[in-house]
């Protein structure tokens, strides 16, 4: 043993409490680190996959109106993988008794596949085309568990001054909350 | 019969050494010739603030010089390399200490080892221990031994590398008068042995009468350089 280590040795046990609560503060933060960091990348590798499984959008654009053939020049531009057009409008909903509230509509073009922005199902049935006079519509999970729907019931609201029905098909969510 | 110059060791050559120290530059070494001699006992004395301490680190290769050269034998310290004066001060150069410096978890001889460890040919631990009356003492620590015990482990530190030039600072300014003189005998046993230089650093001017060679330094250069005809033994010297 060299001279040096027989001297760390010495030292070490001549301050056993301070080496002892040296190594405990050490470990600690090399666990904590550690622990943090694991869970840092597998909440940021979560948060890709999941952003890439439903086609999370890199950028949206509002505008007030725009044919739907501009979905395909959009396409067209160099770099973008994927466009997708939709129609958001705020509506009041009817509910029992009168009473109004104000909910946001998104139209999605059938049928849905690989568009950007997918929608996570959660019950019912995803959105289908389909020849019935009502539109079918999927609903937000608490919307849905606040006003007790489930798939089957109809909602009503007004829509360019007139009544509308429309079936509720399930509930789904959106990685992209308000689209 | 004093002391003979004949083998120059080392030569200094307008050497000097200023400090800056934010917008003030201090030169705590003025331009500085003489020579050292193999085997010699050089003591550079001189007040504090009169550069002696800076002498000797640039001597033992601690500090670079500001301006002029080293010369030790062939080799030019002042061109070397970082690397190359950590060589030297490994190899050639043994360091005793005013306040001894010893390591506080090692025993007498293994403060002796570790700087054993440094070079390829040390002495004898054992044989270093009993020159300097310390063999008896050789598993205390440092704090079981009085300040001129912990002082000969220093020099038994100092010697067991077998450097050839022995640099010590102040070895007596922590002991007290017969301590003291017991230390100086010791170093002069050594040199005389080992036939190794011995340069002393000190404000005591009493050393001075034990010394082959005096260096005067005041005010940060050397004021005279003069041989000792008739150095006394140390017990003979009084402070």
């Amino acid at each position: 043993m060299s001279i040096l280590t027989r001297k760390l040795l010495r030292t070490i046990q001549a301050t056993r409490g301070q080496f002892l609560a040296l190594v405990v503060i050490v470990t600690l933060g090399v666990v904590l680190y550690i622990g943090m960091t694991t869970s840092y990348y597998n909440l940021s590798r979560s948060q890709h996959q999941f952003y890439q499984d439903y086609g999370f959008a890199d950028y949206t654009f509002q505008v007030v109106k725009a044919p739907e053939s501009m979905v395909a020049r959009v396409e067209a531009l160099p770099g973008v993988v994927k466009a997708t057009g939709r129609i958001q409008k705020d509506v009041p909903i009817i509910k029992e008794g009168n009473e109004r509230i104000t909910g946001r509509l998104t139209g999605y073009p059938l049928p849905m596949n690989n568009e950007v922005n997918r929608l996570h199902l959660l019950s019912g049935r995803q959105l289908e085309l389909q020849n019935s006079e009502k539109v079918s519509v999927l609903v937000d999970p608490q919307y849905a568990q606040a006003n007790r729907l489930t798939p089957g019931q109809d909602i009503e609201l007004i829509a360019d001054g007139k009544k509308v029905t429309l079936a509720v098909s399930g509930t789904a969510t959106s990685g992209y909350a308000k689209l | 019969m004093g002391f003979l110059p004949n083998k120059v060791l080392m030569s200094l050559t307008n050497t000097s050494k200023t400090y800056t120290m934010g917008e003030v530059k201090v030169e705590a070494l003025k331009p500085t010739s003489f020579e050292i001699y193999v085997g010699e006992l050089l003591v550079i004395l001189g007040p504090s603030g009169s550069g002696k301490s800076t002498l000797l680190n640039l001597i033992g290769g601690i500090d670079t010089p500001s301006g002029g050269q080293i010369r030790y034998g062939n080799q030019v310290l002042t061109n070397g390399s970082e690397k190359d004066l950590t060589r030297y001060r490994r190899q050639e150069v043994g360091f005793v200490f005013q306040f001894y410096n010893l390591v506080a978890d090692l025993t007498a001889a293994e403060n002796v080892a570790l700087a054993a460890e440094l070079v390829s040919k040390p002495l004898a631990i054992d044989d270093v221990l009993r020159d300097v009356s310390l063999l008896e003492r050789r598993d205390h620590f440092p704090s079981q031994l009085s300040g001129g015990e912990q002082q000969r482990v220093a020099i038994a530190r100092a010697i067991v590398k077998n450097s050839r030039l022995l640099l010590c600072d102040e070895p007596t300014g922590a002991l007290d008068y017969e301590t003291g003189k017991l230390v100086l005998r010791l170093l002069r046993d050594i040199q005389e042995k080992h036939g190794s230089t011995v340069i002393i650093v000190t404000h005591n001017t009493a050393i001075a009468d034990m010394a082959d060679r005096v260096v005067r330094m005041r005010s940060g250069s050397v004021a005279d350089i003069f041989i000792n005809d008739n150095p006394l033994p140390p017990e003979r010297i009084e402070w």
